[in-house]
């Protein structure tokens, strides 16, 4: 870009850096700004109404309350606001050409439809929406979408398609379903239903590039719709599927996709069962199946029975390209799976550049408490939990990483922790002995996180029942069991983002959390205060840290030009520390 | 294999700085203008070579600009960006490098003068941290304090702006 005077305003700045600039804005100064003069109104409506979140403001927090530095990919509009929008689409046709990603707190009702069908009516065919996300249990979107399509079929007929754009298309499917290599078992009969001889069903309204897959029956709606995925999140219910993914998928989303999600145990399962019965011959496809992946969300469990498709399916992925990783682990059966573990373990340290990853998240999805009677205490020191095998030999933990910009590490997703004590003389087999080989370990492997000094962003959901009770030699342990008659904060703050089960944390700043503990007020405060020191400490150990989750408060540092810390926020609570510096 | 040739920046003002490869190269535009004039480091330089001097023309960066151009370039001269660094969701939630905020802290035509050489110049990491600033500088005010602070003219009729209130209402009173 050329120029010869000086900048005096920021209209004398290229599209391309006022762009650069508002995308460093959240919702409520794009508002501001955009009623300043009518350059910029339009600059902001392109920021503005992109991606946008329908939020459910009964049970979700608002995240325009609070000025915060916090990148929001999303403007926040609440749910009983939609008809509002709606309206206001259908008067600026702007707006509905403008939006790429939508993502509703609600479900698929006759006002959602509606905003839908101006969605893909405003786009024709040419960019619009591109992703489309339900957040509660709604699972019906692809059938209306298949629905939505048959009928502008039917009512359009193909005359408003040129053939080169319906051949383009096809083209463009066709070079998608291609295996990455040349290597290819695909017989003449599979080969010839995605050529551009195939059927064709014009879905020229519907260009989505990233949607959710409920059923099998989902996932032939995907390729009756001949949409051209990149990103794909499976979110079966967690009954186990009897059929795998189709190898007319496998062969389009191994080209195409660039983000996966395998919501739970039995999306991976459809997922693998699907790889293992592609590949009649291992060697073919060995590493090199999804070649493009830069995000995978994946979920193990310890059950030995399905293990063979796991370990047949991760033998054929190519995960060189992947700088998001998300690793949930379910642990169903309490026997010693310490050597799958380490044979896992082992397979990401071949597999990932962990110096050029970007997010890690790490879930141990147990759902009971974890020291009830003293029966999984050793889970911790032993590696029979892929969790601390994970923590123990993963290279992440032992390379210098310089990318690592976010970690969410949630070890205990069962908020409730029985009594505690650091004595074995307490005759009550359900208080949980906490001797020092437990401190010394829960302590070591705390130590980890502080290894990872280009974290901006971390997030430790378990903190304040998980961790802190067994931090600090005088803490009382037992702190959250002592409120008397005030609910105990801890399990309902925890509640804010447990979304582990559904989806993946690895965009969960991105999501307002739920309304839980919103109302704590001076309780939270005073409780915020005590925990400072160890956010400072965090602060002070991560120099790049800029967001911290502890337990479900999210926090903001602020620093000052020498990367001290001069000031502690909440995001979505009115919490303020600015006391610094404070007596260590 | 012959000397290291050295490299010479003219600016607008016609002003010249001798600067080392790899801080010139912190440019993606003048990295690859060299691309084509100079072997890589570590190559063997052709024998045919006669100039000692390769002098890089930037018509549209003037001297003072220039200098702290380079004084970013030189910070940064030993760390690797990536060439292709997307403008991403994740790098939108990195905040200011402490050096950059404080390097950065320069009277507003000069921050403007230095993200638009840094967006000239294909400095993205630069030209990142400016952004960043500039929208510090938008965060928190009301629209009448960011148009005084940008010297923005408000060319609204009456009736759009109450339009834009209007369809700002669901923004408020959250």
């Amino acid at each position: 870009m050329f120029f010869s005077e000086p900048a005096t305003s920021l209209m004398d700045f290229p599209d391309n850096v006022v762009d650069q600039i508002l995308g460093n804005l959240g919702a409520r100064s794009l508002l501001s700004l955009k009623q300043t003069c009518r350059f910029l109104a339009d600059a902001c409506d392109r920021h503005l109404y992109r991606n946008v979140y329908f939020y459910d403001e009964n049970r979700q927090m608002n995240a325009l309350r609070s000025e915060t530095q916090l990148p929001l990919k999303y403007t926040f509009i609440p749910v009983s606001r939609m008809g509002w929008f709606v309206s206001l689409m259908d008067r600026n046709a702007r707006i509905p050409q403008t939006m790429a990603s939508i993502v509703m707190h609600t479900s698929l009702n006759e006002q959602t439809k509606k905003l839908l069908a101006l969605l893909f009516d405003s786009s024709g065919g040419r960019g619009g929406v591109r992703e489309v996300l339900f957040k509660g249990h709604d699972v019906r979107f692809l059938s209306y979408l298949s629905d939505y399509s048959s009928n502008v079929t039917a009512s359009v007929g193909s005359r408003l398609y040129e053939n080169d754009e319906v051949y383009d298309r096809a083209a463009l499917l066709d070079g998608a379903s291609r295996p990455p290599t040349a290597n290819t078992n695909m017989g003449a009969a599979e080969a010839a239903t995605v050529g551009p001889q195939a059927e064709f069903v014009p879905s020229k309204k519907v260009e989505l590039v990233s949607t959710q897959i409920h059923s099998p029956l989902d996932a032939d709606r995907v390729l009756q719709l001949k949409l051209a995925l990149s990103g794909v999140e499976i979110r079966f219910p967690n009954a186990y599927p009897e059929s795998g993914l189709s190898r007319s998928l496998i062969r389009y989303w191994s080209s195409s996709l660039k983000s996966l999600t395998l919501a739970n145990y039995a999306s991976f399962l459809y997922f693998a069962n699907g790889l293992a019965s592609y590949s009649r011959s291992l060697d073919s496809y060995r590493g090199e199946l999804f070649p493009n992946l830069e995000t995978l969300s994946i979920c193990f469990t310890d059950d030995i029975s399905n293990n063979e498709s796991m370990g047949t399916a991760l033998q054929l992925l190519n995960l060189a390209n992947v700088k998001n990783l998300e690793i949930k682990y379910k642990r169903s059966i309490f026997y010693d799976s310490t050597a799958t573990n380490l044979e896992l373990v082992q397979y990401l340290n071949r597999n990932i550049s962990f110096s050029a990853l970007k997010q890690f998240s790490l879930v141990n999805l147990n759902s009971n408490n974890m020291l009830a009677n003293n029966i999984h205490e050793h889970e911790i020191s032993e590696n029979t939990n892929l969790c601390y095998a994970i923590m123990d030999h993963l290279d992440l933990f032992s390379t210098n990483t310089e990318t690592l910009t976010f970690l969410n590490l949630c070890l205990n997703t069962f908020p409730v922790t029985p009594m505690v004590s650091r004595s074995p003389d307490t005759g009550d087999p359900k208080i949980f002995y906490a001797n020092s080989e437990y401190i010394a370990r829960k302590k070591e492997l705390f130590e980890k996180i502080f290894l990872l000094r280009s974290l901006e962003i971390l997030i430790i959901p378990d903190f304040l029942f998980n961790w802190w009770p067994f931090l600090e030699e005088n803490q009382n342990m037992n702190f959250h069991q002592d409120k008397g008659s005030e609910p105990n904060m801890i399990p309902i703050l925890y509640r804010r983002f447990y979304s582990f089960e559904s989806g993946s944390a690895l965009n969960i700043m991105d999501f307002p959390p739920n309304r839980y503990g919103s109302n704590f007020g001076r309780r939270l405060n005073s409780y915020l205060d005590e925990i400072v020191p160890s956010i400072a400490h965090f602060a002070q150990l991560l120099p790049r840290l800029a967001f911290l989750n502890l337990g479900g408060v999210l926090l903001e540092i602020h620093r000052d030009a020498r990367g001290d810390v001069e000031k502690l926020s909440g995001v979505y609570d009115s919490w303020v520390f600015t006391d610094f510096p404070i007596g260590e | 294999m012959t000397a290291e040739r050295s490299i010479v920046i003219i600016t607008s003002d016609n002003d010249r700085f001798n600067v080392e490869r790899k801080v010139a190269e912190k440019s993606l535009l003048i990295k690859n203008m060299l691309k084509n004039l100079l072997p890589a480091e570590g190559e063997e330089e052709s024998d045919d070579e006669d100039q000692d001097t390769i002098e890089v023309p930037t018509q549209n960066v003037r001297s003072a600009v220039m200098k702290n151009i380079l004084e970013w370039c030189e910070h940064y001269k030993n760390t690797d960006f990536p060439d292709d660094d997307q403008e991403d969701d994740s790098k939108k939630s990195a905040p200011i490098d402490p050096w950059d905020k404080n390097f950065l802290n320069v009277d507003q035509e000069m921050l403007y003068e230095i993200i638009l050489a840094a967006n000239y110049l294909n400095i993205k990491p630069l030209l990142n941290a400016g952004c960043k600033i500039v929208a510090e500088m938008i965060r928190g005010k009301s629209p009448e304090e960011i148009r005084k602070t940008f010297n923005i003219v408000n060319d609204f009729t009456p009736e759009e702006e109450a339009a834009i209130r209007r369809e700002n209402e669901w923004a408020e009173d959250r």
